[in-house]
């Protein structure tokens, strides 16, 4: 596989993230990435962008969130980057597993699943701007990676 | 995002098709809970033609599951596609909502506790 792009840049407004979700997934049907790898980008651009667009701008206005999206030979990297307040992902407590229904809380499981779903996330604010860089794995550990 | 109810297996089973991402799961949230957690009866949800589901999909299942727990009935969920299946088991879900491979399946964990 080739190295391949796809970059993107949508106004903070939920209805947008349809046409990001739809633009991962026709890159990742032209990039031959497998279904399930294309579902998890699919899941994490869904998860990251509706949290910046509900949490990251208490101030309201409009703004510009971007993503970037590398496909490679073993694995895809995926940029997002907003102007929104500092938000570290990687701080947020891991929620705690409930017994049972009566205990579930109803919601908060986004970043949970951002976290779980991606092999590798780091995160840095700098000049006014979170910036999250995702890669996924386009292949399964290999026995001999795990030793 | 469609939704539809029938009974299978002598049980009430609604049936969704589409993404549950935020336009799908605000396009039935009022329909689907109308169909679950306001009847107060155990219910099968088929997803096998649900192609993808985000948090708030599954805050939707599961608001409504925890509903019909507090009244004594259960939700199962039935025939998730794969990717669907591994989101829902990484969010833990599978550890809260019965999810089986067939609607029969599901039957023989609602009907008892259908009386």
């Amino acid at each position: 596989m080739v190295a391949q792009g796809l970059q993107l840049a949508i106004k903070n407004d939920l209805a947008e993230i349809a046409g990001v979700t739809e633009a991962i997934h026709a890159f990742s049907a032209q990039s031959g990435i497998p279904n399930g790898v294309d579902n998890a980008l699919q899941l994490v651009a869904d998860e990251l962008l509706s949290n910046i667009i509900r949490y990251g701008y208490p101030a309201g206005g409009a703004h510009t969130i971007t993503i970037n999206l590398e496909a490679k030979v073993d694995e895809v990297w995926v940029l997002v980057r907003d102007d929104g307040i500092p938000f570290n992902l990687l701080e947020q407590p891991v929620p705690k597993v409930p017994a049972s229904l009566d205990e579930a809380e109803v919601g908060g499981l986004g970043i949970h699943l951002v976290r779980n779903t991606m092999d590798e996330i780091t995160y840095r604010y700098e000049d006014g701007w979170n910036t999250v860089l995702l890669k996924k794995r386009l292949k399964p550990c290999q026995p001999a990676e795990l030793k | 995002m469609d939704i539809r109810t029938e009974t299978v297996e002598g049980c009430q089973c609604v049936f969704l098709k589409g993404r549950l991402d935020i336009a799908g799961t605000q396009s039935v949230d009022l329909k689907f809970t109308t169909l679950t957690s306001t009847r107060r009866q155990p219910v099968m949800v088929d997803l096998s033609e649900v192609d993808f589901i985000s948090s708030i999909g599954m805050r939707l299942l599961v608001a409504n599951a925890k509903t019909l727990h507090a009244t004594g009935a259960k939700m199962v969920l039935v025939r998730p596609q794969q990717v669907v299946l591994e989101v829902l088991c990484t969010a833990g879900i599978d550890q809260l909502i019965p999810i089986t491979a067939s609607a029969s399946d599901a039957a023989a964990i609602l009907k008892p506790a259908s009386g």
